[in-house]
C-alpha cells in the first residue's frame, strides 16, 4: 500500500492542501496545533471512511464552511486506486473509490489497509478491554470475512438476549428456551470467534516479542495471554444456563467471547499494573508493529503505517530502533509526524534512511523543509 | 401546500399515511378521484371501509380471509400434513405465486426480536402448538427470514415442535436462478458452497415438493 498524493479542502484546520509523497518514509514536522495529526487523519479517512478521532461529522468540518472533501491517489499491489471522500453539512457523505461510489461504506473497508498509532492509542495498553478486543476485532475483520460475518451474528443475538433479559428484570416471565436459542447461536458464532482469536495472537507473538525486542533492547520478555471468559470447547450453552438469574438481575449477558481481554504481560507480569511509562510505550509500538507485520504478511504487502506523534511516546534510541526495523521491509510506506525537525532529520541520518520532510505550519503546507 | 379544502386536505392527509405515498402523489390521488364518478369513488371507498371491517383472519392459520377458515385450509386438494411457516401475510403470498407449493402455512405474525418487544407472545405460535398437538401437522417448513431474528424463531419453534412428532426443515439458502456467480455476496457463495447437494438430488420441484 502507497500512498502518493492527498488533497484536502476545508476539512478540519486545512482550507485547501495538497501534499506529495516522494520517499518510503515522509516526516511532517511543525509546532503543535498545526495540523499535523489532521493531515494524517484525513489519510485515515481515506482508509476507514471516518475520522480517527471525530464521530461526528460537522466536527470535522473547518469551522463556519459547509462541507469537506478529500482525495487520496494510492497504489495498491500495483493498482493505482483514487480515494474520495466529500461531505455536506447535515448531509450525507459520499465515499468514492475509482469514481465508483459505494452504496455501503462496509465494502470499502479493507481495500487500503492501514494502521495507525497515536497519542490516544495508549488507551490499547492502559484502558478497558473493549480496546484490544477492537483491535483483534478490526485486524482479523480486514483479512478475513467469515471472522466479520461470525462477529456481527454474534453481537446482533448478544444484543437481542440482553434485550430479553432487560424485559425479564421488570417483571415479564423468563422464557428459558428462548434465552437457550441466543446462547446457542452465540455458542456457534462464538467457537469461531475464540478460535479465529487464538490463532491470530499464536501467529502474533511471535512477531510481538521481536517487535518488542529490536525496539526495547531490553532483556524483559514480553508476552500475550488471552484471558478467555470461557473455554473454547466450553459449553456456553450450559453456563448460560448457570448464570441465568444473575444475568436477568444484571439485565446483561455475563459471559462469552464478549467479555474476553487480552493481558499485556512482561516477564510474566500484567504490564498495565506494573509496566513503566517507557515499557507501556514500547509495547504499545511492539503490537502495532506486530499487527502491521501480520497484515502485510497476509494481504502480500504492507499496510501503510501512521506513526502520530512518535517522539512522544519513544526515547531516541528505540526511535532509531523501530525506523531501522521499518526501513529493512523495503515495500513500506511510513508517515510521522513530530515537532522537532532537527531531531527527527539527526535520527534518519543516523541510520542511513532517506526520509522527505513536509512542514506543517497552522492551517497549511509549506513547500518541502 | 395549502388547499383550498378542508375535504381535500383531509383526504390527502389520508393517502398520504399509506405506506411509500408522499404528500405529492397522495395529492395527485386526490385530484384524480375528483375528477371520477361518484359513484365509482363510493365504490372505492366501500371496498376500503368493508376491507377492515369484514376481513377475518382464518382461525387455523391467521391468513386474511372471507369465512373463518381461509381458502387455502378450506381446500380438500392440499397437503394437509404439511404447513409452511410464513412471518407475515406478504411472504406466504410469494410463496403462493409459485404455485409449486400445495401444502398448508401459518402465519406468525412476526420474528421474535425482543429489541423490538416482540416476544414469543407476540406472535401466533400458541395457535401453530395447537395445531401440532391435534396430530394435524407431519412437516413444518420455516420460510423465515435468514437472520438472527428468524434464526431464533426457527431454534424456539422447533424445539417446541419436535417433542410433539412434527418434522422441521427450513427453506434452501443460496444461490439464485439466473445469476452470475461473480455478483453473489461472498456470504451466501460461502454457504452454497457449505450446505452444497449432491447433484442426483439436485432434482426439479416435483420431487422436492411431495
Amino acid at each position: 500500500m502507497r500512498i502518493h498524493r492527498l488533497s484536502l479542502y476545508q476539512y478540519k484546520n486545512y482550507e485547501a492542501a495538497d501534499v506529495h509523497f516522494e520517499t518510503a518514509f515522509t516526516c511532517l514536522t511543525g509546532p503543535n496545533g498545526a495540523g499535523k495529526t489532521n493531515l494524517l487523519d484525513a489519510v485515515y479517512y481515506c482508509s476507514f471512511c471516518r475520522s480517527a478521532r471525530h464521530s461526528v461529522e460537522d466536527q470535522n468540518l473547518m469551522h463556519g464552511r459547509d462541507g469537506f472533501r478529500i482525495h487520496g491517489r494510492f497504489e495498491h499491489q500495483g493498482h493505482p486506486l483514487e480515494v474520495e471522500v466529500r461531505y455536506r453539512r447535515g448531509g450525507t457523505k459520499e465515499v468514492l473509490c475509482s469514481g465508483e461510489r459505494y452504496t455501503r461504506l462496509a465494502d470499502h473497508i479493507g481495500r487500503l489497509p492501514l494502521v495507525l498509532t497515536g497519542p490516544e492509542d495508549m488507551a490499547l495498553v492502559d484502558g478497558y478491554s473493549e480496546e484490544r478486543r477492537r483491535f483483534l476485532d478490526s485486524a482479523l475483520s480486514t483479512v478475513d470475512r467469515s471472522y466479520l460475518d461470525a462477529l456481527l451474528r454474534y453481537n446482533r443475538a448478544l444484543a437481542q438476549r440482553n434485550a430479553a433479559l432487560r424485559r425479564y428484570r421488570e417483571g415479564q416471565p423468563a422464557d428459558p428456551l428462548l434465552l437457550d436459542s441466543y446462547s446457542e447461536h452465540m455458542q456457534t458464532s462464538g467457537a469461531l470467534i475464540q478460535a479465529l482469536r487464538a490463532q491470530f495472537l499464536a501467529e502474533l507473538l511471535p512477531l510481538f516479542a521481536e517487535c518488542y525486542r529490536l525496539i526495547s533492547r531490553q532483556a524483559e520478555s514480553p508476552g500475550l495471554d488471552w484471558v478467555a471468559s470461557f473455554p473454547s470447547d466450553g459449553d456456553l450453552v450450559a453456563l448460560h444456563r448457570r448464570d441465568r438469574q444473575r444475568d436477568i438481575g444484571a439485565g446483561r449477558t455475563g459471559s462469552g467471547p464478549h467479555r474476553d481481554d487480552l493481558a499485556l504481560l512482561l516477564d510474566g507480569h500484567p504490564a498495565k499494573l506494573l509496566g513503566s511509562q517507557g515499557q507501556k510505550k514500547t509495547l504499545l509500538y511492539a503490537l502495532r508493529l506486530a499487527q502491521w507485520l501480520w497484515l502485510g504478511g497476509k494481504l502480500g504487502s504492507p499496510p501503510l503505517l501512521l506513526l502520530d506523534d512518535v517522539f512522544d511516546k519513544l526515547d531516541r534510541a528505540r526511535v532509531e530502533s523501530l525506523f531501522s526495523l521499518l526501513a529493512s521491509h523495503s515495500a513500506a510506506q511510513v508517515l510521522i509526524s513530530d515537532t522537532n525537525l532537527n531531531r527527527v532529520e539527526e535520527v534518519f541520518r543516523s541510520i542511513g534512511v532517506a526520509c522527505q520532510s513536509i512542514a506543517v505550519e497552522p492551517g497549511r503546507i509549506v513547500a518541502p523543509a | 401546500m395549502n388547499l383550498p379544502s378542508r375535504l381535500m386536505e383531509d383526504a390527502v392527509e389520508a393517502f398520504a399515511s399509506l405506506p411509500g405515498i408522499g404528500r405529492k402523489t397522495a395529492l395527485r390521488m386526490v385530484l384524480h378521484l375528483l375528477r371520477r364518478d361518484a359513484a365509482d369513488v363510493d365504490r372505492f371507498g366501500a371496498a376500503v371501509v368493508r376491507l377492515r371491517r369484514e376481513i377475518r383472519f382464518c382461525q387455523t392459520c391467521r391468513n386474511a380471509s372471507d369465512a373463518d377458515v381461509c381458502s387455502i385450509c378450506a381446500n380438500p386438494t392440499r397437503n394437509k400434513g404439511m404447513v409452511c411457516v410464513v412471518e407475515n401475510i406478504r411472504d406466504l403470498l410469494a410463496i403462493e405465486q409459485t404455485g409449486q407449493y400445495h401444502g398448508r402455512y401459518h402465519v406468525l405474525g412476526g420474528v421474535i426480536s425482543p429489541i423490538d418487544g416482540i416476544g414469543p407472545d407476540q406472535l401466533e405460535i400458541a395457535s401453530l402448538l395447537e395445531r401440532a398437538k391435534a396430530g394435524e401437522i407431519r412437516e413444518a417448513i420455516m420460510a423465515v427470514p435468514p437472520t438472527i431474528e428468524g434464526d431464533t424463531t426457527i431454534y424456539y419453534l422447533s424445539n417446541r415442535l419436535e417433542p410433539l412428532g412434527v418434522k422441521v426443515s427450513t427453506i434452501a439458502r443460496g444461490v439464485s436462478f439466473g445469476g452470475d456467480l461473480e455478483y453473489v455476496d461472498e456470504l451466501t457463495l460461502a454457504r452454497s458452497i457449505a450446505t452444497r447437494r449432491p447433484y442426483s438430488n439436485a432434482a426439479g420441484p416435483e420431487s422436492s415438493n411431495p
